[in-house]
């Protein structure tokens, strides 16, 4: 057994641990209690701050794309959305296409 | 009784099987072609292919994931890739806390709610709040995993797939591929969000995760979260109860 399995078992018990804290936890809380409220406001902001980070300041071969050009194919998408009654398909297809076709168009005019 | 009991078993069996086709579309071809570029990444490391599929299936955090094989491969110590780790899930805690008490049946045994936790993800958990409500709770944990069972059998079959075509993806295709997970969830959580104090979240989480990450990248997710949401609730309050 190489280290790298012995560390995907930590990295597994790591990750489990918050969700089996959250049946722990949840377990004791009202639905239409403030505090029920308020960790669902962590939750949204956790991701969006998450989501949103990958968008504006994103590593990878992201972080080659204009911050611009990926705003834009986010509001596309949203656009597409909004108008075509929650087809997500679409909205999120074209988004991802838009920032393609931007990039290479870039890369065509210097 | 027994009859009672007998229809309870076919029900939770027609909804784990709903749950699993219902996750066919949009959702799950994001998480394809996500796995598609985690697989493609780790075909370029000393990482097995077996450790992408395997991992898809004990840890199923791509986020998470990526991080333990990018550490892994330049040698970071244990404790700190475990750390980063955590610290990329912590999310889950939340989630899991608020999606839980949707799950709550008088038919279920206690160990049936931690065996469900582990299939929490941001996709299932973004997608399936609104829609558990809309059933009867006997049937919420099998429609539940269902749904995730099969978007994690998929995730693992495209990261091997990745793992094998990453020579013949074209970067351009590739940046489109890696920009599918934020754009869906920015179109998901944008295009749904209905009311007052959810939109409050969101957009507070969404200004304080790239200040945060500027700060201190390791904790911006904490950080994001309890300020952006702590402020969200508190200017929820502030604005009253009328209408909503």
């Amino acid at each position: 057994m190489s280290d790298l399995w012995l560390l995907m078992i930590l990295c597994t018990l790591g990750t489990y641990a918050w969700r089996g804290l959250g049946v722990l936890l949840g377990g004791r809380l009202e639905p239409d209690s403030d505090l029920f409220r308020w960790v669902s406001c962590v939750a949204y902001a956790m991701i969006a701050g998450l989501v949103m980070r990958l968008i504006v300041m994103p590593t990878g071969p992201l972080a080659g794309s204009l911050f611009w050009h990926r705003m834009f194919a986010c509001l596309l998408g949203l656009f597409i959305y909004r108008g075509l009654k929650g087809n997500v398909f679409l909205a999120v297809g074209s988004g991802a296409a838009a920032l393609v076709v931007l990039n290479e168009l870039r890369g065509f005019f210097g | 009784m027994f009859v009672a009991d007998g229809q309870r078993v076919s029900t939770q069996s027609t909804a784990f099987w709903r749950g699993a086709r219902e996750s066919i579309g949009a959702p799950i071809a994001v998480i394809a072609a996500n796995y598609l570029g985690l697989g493609a990444f780790a075909s370029a490391t000393a990482v097995s292919v077996w450790a992408i599929v395997v991992s898809t299936f004990t840890i199923w955090a791509l986020p998470g994931q990526l991080v333990m094989v990018d550490m892994w491969m330049v040698g970071a110590p244990w404790v700190a890739v475990l750390l980063a780790v955590m610290l990329t899930n912590v999310r889950f805690l939340p989630m899991s806390i608020t999606i839980m008490p949707l799950m709550r049946d008088p038919a279920h045994p206690r160990w049936r709610y931690y065996v469900t936790a582990h299939f929490i993800a941001m996709t299932s958990w973004v997608v399936c709040m609104p829609r558990l409500q809309q059933m009867p709770s006997v049937e919420r944990i099998s429609y539940f995993i269902g749904f995730s069972l099969n978007c994690i059998v998929v995730g693992a079959i495209f990261g091997a797939l990745g793992y094998y075509a990453a020579a013949s993806i074209p970067p351009a295709v590739q940046l489109g591929l890696i920009f599918l997970t934020p754009i869906n969830f920015f179109v998901l959580l944008a295009g749904e969000v209905r009311e007052r104090m959810g939109a409050l979240a969101l957009a507070c989480g969404a200004i304080a995760g790239p200040l945060f990450h500027l700060l201190t990248p390791e904790w911006s997710v904490i950080f994001a979260g309890v300020v952006g949401g702590t402020l969200a609730f508190g200017l929820n309050k502030l604005m009253g109860a009328h209408r909503e």
